[in-house]
């Protein structure tokens, strides 16, 4: 099974009607997931924001150590 | 389904009808387990789940009240208990899970600041539940 996580950036839908900043339309958002899904992206940013922005931020937010931090499920606790 | 899917199953707190019959409505308050048991027992089989539910609330910090609302019933425990309820049918299919979160999930945006707490923790779920069901499941 596989799980992706969507991180969008403002959408044009009645959640964000009362901020007035630049929003992404709900069916290009929709048509990015998708895409994302279909390739396999694990982690979906489907709109221009979330590209620049969130894209960057997560990888200084270490997505790169992703890998080596779930490589320590292997390692075992330690008994007092 | 301009992709082509055969069955669309939309969850809404309010069943509205939609023009294509490929569109079942079920109802289904996201923040409430029996109605999400009665909706998973008339889906018969589903290959992608789409966590999309979410509410945006306005605050300060300074009342817990908003804080427990997205983590607890909107965000957090909303994406886990559908999540959970649609697994069977899921790991039959062999399927995908997509929960929708935000860029506020790394910087948050201090006008809905418990909506940003909440979308850190659904999106630490995605990558919890993507190592737990990734083999064989």
């Amino acid at each position: 099974m596989t799980v992706h996580a969507v991180l969008a950036g403002p959408v044009d839908t009645e959640m964000s009607r009362d901020l007035d900043i630049p929003k992404a339309s709900p069916e290009s958002v929709a048509r990015a997931i998708f895409d994302g899904v279909e390739i396999g992206d694990e982690d979906i940013f489907p709109d221009p924001m979330a590209q620049v922005h969130g894209a960057e931020l997560a990888q200084r937010c270490g997505q790169g150590a992703r890998a080596s931090v779930a490589a320590l499920v292997d390692a075992q606790p330690v008994k007092p | 389904m301009s992709r082509g899917a055969k069955r669309v199953y939309a969850g809404m707190r309010r069943p509205v009808a939609h023009p294509d019959a490929r569109v079942t409505p079920l109802t289904m308050d996201v923040t409430d387990s029996a109605q999400i048991q009665e909706a998973v027992e008339k889906v018969e089989s589903v290959d992608i789940l789409i966590n999309n539910a979410g509410l945006a609330l306005y605050d300060d910090l300074t009342d817990p009240g908003p804080l427990e609302q997205q983590t607890r019933r909107q965000s957090l425990l909303a994406q886990y208990g559908v999540t959970r309820a649609f697994l069977p049918l899921l790991t039959r299919a062999r399927g995908a899970i997509v929960n929708v979160g935000s860029v506020t999930a790394f910087a948050s945006l201090p006008l809905i600041p418990a909506y940003s707490i909440s979308k850190a923790a659904v999106f630490s779920l995605s990558q919890s539940l993507r190592a737990l069901l990734a083999d064989g499941a």
